[in-house]
């Protein structure tokens, strides 16, 4: 179940990257085409402007996912940095590191999500002020994976390769670097998959509340944003059919994701 | 007790810290609700300029901030720029309206993953096969394209929109869907443990051996999933109470934010950080409770 999961995220990243190469432009509008059901044409129909739904979801994919990983990337840089450093040091750094993650895990993320939107100027253009929360976010929210990291780095310095290292005069970076770090990256690599879908959601949801990217871009988000007329139930029925795509790709990540079924090496 | 008081006494400061730094945010963030105001024509600028002077008594950082702590420890929790009265009246409403909604569908989804997972967790090909991946594919829905969903489906079927029963059940199924996944895990681990095999082995029934020995052996696992369970479903109602209409603390707390009305964005986010540090220091005790060796080592 893991492979096929694996193959057809990779087949769907796949093509949110070559999406300009066999889409239409999401932001072309045919007035002559307004609210038509899927046809050989447009394979999801089209909204109120024409404009093709199966482009708008690829191409809005692009960016609710580009934004996702690349919040994801800083947060788990961040993590990585902040566990292993409390996890290597030990002591009054630990104490402070840990201390500062647990500051924000007190308050619900979509709360401190829309909180920090709050603030940021209306003026942005809404994909600045998008890009600036991920990554605020990603900057507040690396606590819990620091811990992780954390965990594993201090079991690593008590190994005795790590003792014998320190005996021969191998320095503390180089031992850091070269023996204790690179245990961390299974975690990192099973924690793109968790972080990544909350990242989407988060884009998601902020636009389906009228904070995020607006139209005309497309996003997953604004695509959701009009389902919320439930007027266009009966009549436009085929504007669900992006929706349903993205719960396949979260469904996709959600199986992927599952790390038992992983044959990582768990140490070196 | 010492773990109890130095857990609430770090309780506090965290709470505190969370209202400073929103308080930084906030009298940093380049424009208010005032700044909103005067772009609409029916006001003038001289009464915009009347009605900011009226709402800010202090300019700087630590004025304003002492000012917020003074209202908030009177029980005003601060007073809203968009309506001109006390936040605690704003909120109290709204709060009520959530908690009629978090809480059963939290209660209930507990309830039912627990059941669901009692009763399947010996039964492992049909967990494997159905209720996994079901429950793994609910729980990886963003909460906004369930409620969506479920507001379409309704409209369809003929429902009635705006009924409670809606976002009960898009609140509860997530909740049911984790604890599911994790009770099931912690369960069939338990019934592994030797005790567990030596209590089967000498014939007790299954509901005896499940309610004495595995539930027990499984509980400091359930009970640690409480707190982060509980901040899901805070989080996830904000999306579902303004996605599907009802009126409880989430649309308050979206209208305010795009409004820029701070006073009732610190004091939500304050609160939040109140309760549910509250709620996990409450958890850890009942987790060294349920396992002394925890509680010793902490």
């Amino acid at each position: 179940m893991k492979f096929p999961a694996a193959v057809a995220l990779g087949f769907m990243v796949f093509l949110l990257l070559i999406a300009p190469v066999f889409t239409a432009d999401p932001a072309a509008q045919t007035r002559d085409e307004a609210q038509q059901p899927p046809s050989s044409r447009h394979w999801l129909g089209t909204d109120e402007f024409g404009r093709d739904l199966w482009a708008r979801f690829w191409h809005g994919g692009r960016w609710s996912v580009g934004a996702g990983l690349g919040a994801t990337v800083e947060l788990l840089l961040l993590a990585w940095l902040a566990g292993s450093t409390a996890g290597f040091l030990g002591g009054t750094m630990d104490v402070i590191v840990m201390g500062l993650s647990e500051l924000f895990l007190s308050v619900p993320w979509l709360y401190l999500l829309i909180g920090v939107r709050a603030a940021l100027p209306l003026a942005w253009h809404p994909r600045t002020a998008v890009l600036t929360l991920l990554v605020l976010l990603a900057a507040v929210s690396w606590g819990r994976t620091a811990r992780l990291v954390r965990g594993i780095v201090l079991s690593q310095r008590e190994r005795e390769y790590v003792h014998a290292a320190r005996g021969l005069g191998v320095s503390e970076i180089r031992i850091l670097t070269r023996h204790v770090l690179p245990a961390t990256c299974p975690l990192l690599l099973t924690q793109i998959l968790v972080w990544l879908p909350r990242f989407v959601m988060a884009e998601l949801t902020l636009s389906l509340l009228g904070l995020g990217s607006s139209e005309p871009s497309a996003s997953w988000g604004s695509l959701l944003m009009p389902l919320k007329q439930t007027y266009l139930i009966p009549q436009q029925w085929w504007r669900v059919l992006p929706v349903i795509m993205m719960v396949l790709f979260f469904l996709v990540l959600a199986v992927t994701a599952r790390s038992e079924d992983w044959d990582l090496p768990a140490e070196r | 007790m010492n773990y109890v008081v130095r857990r609430l006494i770090g309780s506090v400061f965290q709470v505190l810290a969370v209202s400073f730094l929103a308080g930084v945010l906030f009298h940093l963030a380049p424009g208010d609700y005032f700044t909103d105001l005067k772009t609409d024509p029916r006001v003038t600028t001289e009464t915009v300029a009347a009605w900011k002077k009226q709402a800010q008594d202090s300019t700087g950082l630590p004025s304003a901030y002492w000012s917020w702590v003074s209202s908030f420890v009177k029980g005003e929790w601060g007073t809203s720029l968009a309506y001109g009265i006390p936040v605690r009246t704003l909120v109290g409403q709204r709060v009520a309206k959530s908690a009629g909604l978090v809480i059963p569908a939290w209660f209930g989804g507990w309830a039912l993953g627990l059941l669901v997972a009692a009763l399947a967790s010996p039964r492992r090909n049909l967990c494997r096969v159905a209720l996994d991946p079901a429950a793994m594919g609910v729980n990886y829905i963003p909460e906004a394209i369930a409620a969506t969903l479920v507001l379409w489906l309704v409209v369809w079927w003929g429902g009635t929109l705006g009924s409670y029963l809606w976002p009960l059940v898009t609140l509860l199924v997530p909740t049911a869907a984790l604890v599911y996944l994790h009770a099931v895990t912690a369960f069939r681990t338990a019934s592994e443990a030797m005790f567990v095999r030596l209590a089967a082995s000498r014939g007790l029934a299954r509901p005896v051996l499940t309610w004495r020995y595995i539930a027990p052996a499984a509980a400091p696992t359930l009970i640690s999933l409480i707190g982060p369970s509980l901040v899901g479903a805070v989080g996830s109602a904000l999306v579902v109470e303004a996605v599907m209409g009802w009126p409880g603390l989430g649309p308050l707390f979206v209208e305010a934010a795009q409004s820029r009305d701070y006073p009732i964005v610190q004091a939500v986010l304050v609160w939040l950080a109140a309760v549910l540090t509250v709620t996990n220091l409450l958890t850890d005790l009942w987790l060294f409770r349920s396992d002394p060796r925890l509680g010793a080592v902490a």
